[in-house]
């Protein structure tokens, strides 16, 4: 080799040498960040697996206990369905696989809970509820056994075995079509099972027939045209004075609540003073109405604010609405109202009104609550005086005076109670008592914040 | 001064609040704020927001915080806001780290009024944009609204 040569030779070297070792460390830090996450899917997977057979065994025994053991096997089954689902959900599988057996778990879950209460008020587990419990145990045990197979995929194969398709590299070309990883076959086959669960219905937030439920309010009402949801629309705003505000029906959308929406802007304003309207097509009703305008500093005090929201409902043909919780946000308000009829506070007709505090304009509302519950009542005699009633409010509370609330249930429904607001170890409680029968309905706790009055 | 949705507030014991059709699952005390100088589920509902809905509207903006909550309330999906929003697959903008940008003062206003109940999908579960590649699956879903560039669906 020519002495020229030997200097570039070297340095050449040096480079490989460097390249080599930096690859190296490249691929043992990518290698060790693997492992930390292939930890986290294991550690998902097999707390998971765990909770699954704890379930299968606590329902097996739950459908042979009596007595007091059941409510206590029942409070054990919430709380595994709970963590199992949580655990479940932490999976590296898309959440499309996986939502059959989430949605399993967490309803057996919500049912244990629901069972829980009825027997805390002395009800018994009916024949039919046996069965729903003993068909939830069969899918647990099938749930249990898919599971346990993978485990033993998962022991042979180690860490590789979450390995995700990269969806979500950053240049599009490297992107390829998705191909299942072994964990989103396994869980295929799961659904395929467990989709022949039969419907399940109980008085709880994760029961079959809530998905299904529609707007009462909205029952038997007549389909309107675009021009009316237009002209609707207008009325809802709480415009300013000399603008001509133009409306334009820029779409429609579907759902619980089909709706037209609206876009309304006034003639020589910018688009940020927009004001967006969803309009019910059945019957016309307002679904939510927004301005997203800056709002500047406060001229308006709460109480003011308030004022002007309930003004505004009057003038939109909602007057029987009484005022409840507010929440405070920069400079708006936005204030809850529940319905009110024969002096009794109807909590799940419930309306929000959001005023501007700069200058008193209504910036917002929002109605989906009240279209889904609201309909005509019948509201009994309670079958208990307030006196009475008053003696099932824990002592300590030193409760004040009560009042007839009818409150919404976990499960969609409404329940007849009398409302009563007390005090005690400085916070202070509202206690729901059933008119009827007496049973304490719900125990709320609130929180007095300078943004308003908050609800535990 | 209570405020009920269809649903109520249930502790699930493990310090969150679900499953519960409320939409106040997501309030802390007053303590809790002052310890840590923000309300730290609206941070968190601003920044996925913010990543992805960060170039839409400001409806847009709110209709991707609905949806987050949206999850919450279903059996299909976790119910704690960090469960949805951290869900291996579940949002571009935690798998690239966007969501860590710094958030805008109109994600924060999206994400408070999608707090205090205002749905524009009409309780959609999914969101997509159209333009981009996207799942087959993700079309078998019913459309139930488009905003700016997003359609929403459950």
């Amino acid at each position: 080799m020519s002495k020229r040569l030997i200097l570039p030779a070297f340095v050449g070297l040096l480079v490989v040498a460097a390249v080599w070792a930096w690859g190296l460390e490249q691929s043992r830090a990518r290698a060790s960040l693997q492992n930390m996450l292939n930890a986290q899917y294991q550690n998902a997977f097999y707390s998971t697996l765990t909770r699954i057979n704890n379930l299968d065994a606590l329902l097996g025994k739950e459908t042979v206990a009596s007595g007091e053991q059941r409510a206590i096997l029942l409070a054990d089954i919430w709380q595994e369905a709970i963590q199992a689902q949580a655990s479940l959900t932490q999976l590296p599988v898309r959440d499309v696989v996986l939502s059959q057996t989430a949605k399993f778990l967490a309803q057996v879950g919500d049912y244990a809970h629901s069972l829980m209460h009825d027997l805390a008020r002395g009800k018994q587990i009916s024949a039919q509820e046996q069965d729903k419990l003993r068909e939830m145990r069969r899918q647990m045990a099938t749930l249990n056994k898919e599971l346990q197979e993978m485990e033993r995929e998962i022991n042979k194969n180690g860490a590789g075995y979450w390995e995700i398709a990269d969806q979500f590299r950053s240049r599009p070309a490297a992107r390829k079509p998705h191909t299942p990883a072994p964990g989103e076959e396994t869980f295929n086959a799961i659904n395929r099972e467990i989709e022949q669960m039969p419907t399940l219905i109980y008085d709880g937030p994760f029961s079959d027939h809530l998905e299904r439920q529609k707007p009462l309010a909205l029952k038997g009402k007549k389909m309107i045209s675009e021009a009316e949801a237009r002209s609707r629309a207008l009325k809802l705003i709480d415009g300013q004075d000399g603008v001509n505000y133009q409306a334009r029906v820029t779409g429609s959308t579907l759902g619980r609540l089909p709706s037209y929406r609206v876009v309304i802007k006034g003639r020589g304003q910018g688009p940020d003073k927009s004001i967006t309207v969803d309009i019910s097509k059945h019957g016309g009703e307002p679904v939510w109405m927004l301005l997203a305008r800056s709002v500047g500093s406060p001229k308006l005090n709460v109480d003011e604010g308030r004022a002007r929201a309930k003004a505004y409902l009057a003038k939109i043909g909602k007057p029987n609405m009484v005022a409840t919780y507010w929440e405070r946000n920069d400079n708006t308000v936005t204030y809850n109202f529940a319905g009110k009829e024969n002096g009794v506070i109807i909590y799940p007709d419930l309306i929000k009104v959001t005023v501007a505090l700069d200058n008193g304009q209504v910036v917002g509302m929002e109605a989906a609550g009240y279209l889904m519950q609201h309909h005509e009542r019948d509201i009994a005699q309670p079958r208990l005086s307030e006196a009475e009633a008053r003696k099932q409010v824990a002592p300590a509370l030193n409760p004040g005076n009560g009042r007839l609330a009818i409150i919404p249930t976990d499960g969609g429904g409404e329940v007849l109670t009398y409302e009563f607001r007390g005090r005690s170890d400085g916070a202070e409680y509202l206690v729901y008592i059933n008119a009827n029968d007496g049973n304490t309905e719900k125990i709320l706790q609130l929180q007095d914040t300078k943004n308003g009055t908050l609800v535990m | 001064m209570a405020a009920f949705y269809v649903g109520w507030i249930r502790n699930t014991g493990d310090g969150n609040f679900g499953p519960a059709v409320s939409e106040y699952v997501l309030w802390e005390t007053p303590e809790a704020e002052a310890a840590t100088g923000h309300n730290i589920n609206i941070t968190l509902l601003a920044r996925v927001i913010e990543g992805e809905a960060g170039g839409e509207p400001f409806i847009g903006k709110v209709a991707v915080g609905a949806v987050i909550l949206n999850r919450i309330r279903d059996a299909r999906f976790p119910n704690t806001l960090s469960g949805v929003v951290f869900q291996p697959l579940a949002f571009e903008s935690v798998a690239n780290g966007r969501i860590w940008e710094p958030v805008s003062q109109e994600s924060y206003r999206a994400a408070r009024l999608a707090l205090a109940g205002w749905d524009p999908t009409h309780n959609a579960l999914y969101f997509w944009n159209p333009a981009k590649r996207v799942s087959r699956w993700i079309w078998t879903r019913t459309i139930f609204t488009q905003i700016g560039k997003h359609v929403f669906g459950r």
